[in-house]
């Protein structure tokens, strides 16, 4: 447990690049590991696809989860993931442009541990994840 | 009961009435005058015939009084009576035969049966009929009562049964015999045929077919009927009634010497008309009787003419009383079923009369009261046919309208959602230029990078908005009773913690409920207050109310403040999205707000208004 790293699932590149400058701005130097679609994520996770062999046993600290994505949506990755043992209790944290009531409660419902909407002024923006690093990163003690 | 069948009732009725009063009248009054008619006959015939047996035992009487007197008798009695039957003396030969020579012609001419004398001691001595002499001469009489009061004077015995040969009925005639010197030396006793005198009482002459006349006598406590009966022909001397029954009446009170008439029953226990009479001589009772059928028989018979002639009358009057009836109530029958018809619905039945009495009258008013209702409700069905075919053309554009409404929202919503990507990814970059590299820009172009974050940030904000106001349209909506003024209580203090250096007094009204959706209602009074918040913050002290007056007959809540106020010529506009009235400068917005608020109210179905004036604050007021 020597690097601290997260994994951000995002499709969209530009969302990916103001995140990890917003990761940046706010301290948090882990290793950031990009997926670019819910299939990827759980390749990644579990080891299979492009990540075959990859140590799972590093696994991330936190998982920055965006909603809208091609091939596989947000909410069915975290339905898998809450499905196995493996990254049952992983934190993840939705980061979403949505504000539907219905995307929100049904996240909570998948089991996610936080959700954070994605404010359209980066200043907000980087204040939130700054805060989110604190608590997820730093505050919260792991399962 | 129908009008048919009382109209015939009352009819027959008084057809009835008079028919069976008079009727029984008259048949009462003919009755009582042809009772009276047959008493009087009878007693005409009881009395001819009682005259009549009177006469015929005077002239018996007349007879033996001659014979009394007879001198050949004084002598020759008490020589017969010396030598009863022993006819050897010349003296007894020759009384017997100066006997015989006068007394057998007076038995002979008089139709008598005997003619015999007694001595002193009652024996008989002499008989005429010489049938009778072996059993009898020389031997006491059979009865000793006629022998002793024939010694008192002239005596009439009870009817027997006869001993003579050709002879039914007959009755022994007693009296003395007496010498010159006038001593009793005898009797003379004559045997009397009832024969002729049956006849005559028999003779039914003026009694009917069923009439008779007959005679009785008592006997213990009763009476014995003496001749033969109508009905019973060898009662005679058998038959009995006694007292205490109701049969033979007038037989009854004949014997206990009585006269009269009546209705009765008589030995046969039939009711009859009868009359009755004592005849004390003979001790008869002497009876005159029809039977009530046969005497009535006329009264009967116009009974029955009654009866017809009734029935006739009656059959007759129902029958007119019928179709009078019918003539009455047809129409209004008629009339009835077209009531029934049109009530049924049949609008086009019509009862049609060419009656020109009152019915016929009420009959064509009903006829074009029919079609007036005919003519107004075909209209009216046009007419609603018409409300339901615009209705119903209504209800489409509504769908229509709803329909383009949720594709709008849709829209909306997306496209707000969508637009807000780029816009991260422009304020973004923008920044992380104004920050990595601000060194390569001159002052114009760092302006120039400011404006466009700030207006990026800007539409961020207005899309936000939109999607908040899509929002209330189409979350779905809960109605319940809620807590108004705790609601409002929690964003006043909230509006205080962001804001901790204004100095803002909350009048909240409390207790105020409301039946509505919970959610919805506080985004509604979240915009109100903030708006009051907002628009009085130039204000050194600022007063904001919320609570409940009344506003056109209802209850209507109302936030207001002391703000800025504005021109009431714009009141309307403000409810547009995105109308303002002040720069964005000047309070900051999106002009949302209050188009929300009235999304909301709509929604509860009720209305929202707003009254201010520059500089003087303003009162918004809705209603649920």
């Amino acid at each position: 447990m020597k690097t601290k790293v997260i994994l951000l699932v995002e499709d969209n590149p530009d969302d990916v690049k103001l995140t990890l400058r917003a990761l940046k701005k706010s301290n948090i130097l882990n290793e950031v590991v990009v997926a670019h679609d819910g299939v990827e994520a759980l390749d990644y996770l579990f080891g299979t696809g492009a990540y075959a062999g990859r140590d799972t046993r590093v696994v991330p600290q936190l998982v920055l989860l965006d909603l809208k994505m091609p091939k596989m949506d947000g909410l069915e990755v975290l339905h898998r993931l809450r499905a196995d043992e493996r990254t049952k209790l992983m934190p993840v944290v939705v980061l979403t442009t949505s504000s539907e009531d219905k995307d929100r409660v049904e996240s909570y419902a998948q089991g996610a541990s936080s959700y954070i909407r994605k404010p359209v002024d980066f200043e907000q923006f980087v204040r939130a994840v700054q805060q989110l690093g604190l608590y997820w990163l730093v505050l919260n003690e792991a399962p | 009961m129908s009008l048919k069948t009382k109209l015939t009732i009352l009819f027959v009725a008084f057809t009835l009435i008079p028919l069976v009063i008079f009727g029984s009248f008259f048949y009462l009054q003919a009755r009582s005058i042809l009772q009276a008619v047959r008493i009087a006959q009878l007693n005409n015939i009881a009395d001819l015939k009682k005259d009549k047996i009177e006469t015929f035992f005077d002239e018996r009487r007349a007879e033996i009084r001659s014979v009394q007197n007879f001198l050949n008798v004084k002598r020759n009695l008490p020589l017969v009576s010396l030598l009863p039957g022993d006819e050897t003396s010349a003296a007894y030969a020759t009384a017997l035969r100066e006997l015989d020579g006068q007394l057998k012609p007076f038995q002979t001419d008089n139709g008598f049966l005997d003619v015999m004398l007694t001595d002193r001691q009652g024996r008989v001595v002499y008989i005429t009929n010489d049938l009778h002499k072996t059993a009898d001469i020389g031997k006491p009489l059979p009865d000793r009562h006629v022998y002793e009061e024939g010694a008192r004077g002239i005596y009439f015995s009870d009817i027997m049964v006869s001993r003579s040969p050709g002879t039914t009925y007959e009755m022994f005639a007693a009296a003395p015999i007496k010498d010159l010197k006038g001593n009793f030396i005898g009797e003379v006793i004559i045997e009397i045929d009832m024969g002729p005198i049956y006849l005559f009482i028999q003779d039914a002459t003026g009694l009917g077919d069923t009439g008779e006349a007959l005679i009785a006598r008592q006997e213990g406590n009763g009476a014995l009927f003496l001749s033969p009966l109508r009905y019973e022909l060898g009662a005679a001397l058998k038959k009995r009634v006694t007292f205490n029954q109701s049969a033979g009446f007038p037989a009854q009170r004949a014997v206990q010497g009585e006269n009269g008439s009546g209705i009765t029953l008589d030995y046969q226990g039939k009711e009859v008309l009868a009359a009755w009479r004592y005849i004390p001589f003979l001790r008869w009772g002497l009876v005159t009787k029809i039977d009530a059928e046969e005497a009535f028989a006329p009264i009967t018979r116009l009974r029955w003419i009654f009866l017809i002639v009734g029935l006739v009358v009656l059959s007759m009057g129902a029958f007119v009383s019928l179709m009078i009836a019918g003539t009455v109530t047809r129409p209004i029958q008629s009339l009835q079923k077209g009531t029934e018809a049109i009530a049924a619905g049949d609008l086009r039945h019509r009862v049609g009369t060419g009656a020109n009495d009152e019915v016929g009258r009420l009959a064509r008013a009903f006829d074009s009261m029919a079609e007036a209702l005919e003519r107004d409700i075909a209209g009216r069905k046009k007419a609603e046919g018409e409300v339901q075919a615009l209705n119903e053309e209504l209800k489409h554009h509504v769908r229509q309208l709803e329909e383009t409404n949720k594709e709008l929202e849709a829209f909306s919503y997306s496209v707000s959602h969508d637009l807000r990507s780029p816009l991260r990814s422009i304020v973004g970059f923008s920044h992380a230029l104004l920050e990595d590299y601000a060194g390569k820009l001159d002052a114009e172009g760092r302006d120039y990078l400011n404006r466009v974050v700030a207006a990026t940030q800007r539409m961020g904000q207005l899309i936000d908005d939109l999607l908040k106001l899509s929002r209330v349209s189409r979350l779905e909506m809960s109605r319940e009773r809620i807590d108004l003024s705790a609601i409002a209580q929690t964003i006043a203090e909230n509006l205080k913690r962001g804001h901790p250096e204004r100095a803002v007094d909350f009048i909240i009204a409390q207790g105020l409920g409301a039946y509505g959706d919970e959610r919805l209602l506080t985004v509604v009074l979240e915009n109100l207050l903030a708006n009051a918040w907002k628009f009085s913050e130039k204000n050194p002290e600022t007063v904001i109310e919320f609570g409940l007056t009344k506003a056109g007959g209802e209850p209507a809540y109302f936030v207001k403040d002391n703000g800025a106020g504005f021109d009431m010529a714009f009141a309307d506009k403000l409810f547009n999205p995105f109308q303002r009235l002040h720069h964005a400068a000047e309070y900051p917005g999106t002009g949302i707000g209050l188009a929300t608020v009235k999304r909301v109210i709509n929604r509860h179905g009720g209305r929202v208004w707003i009254e201010g004036e520059a500089g003087r604050g303003t009162t918004v007021y809705f209603t649920l």
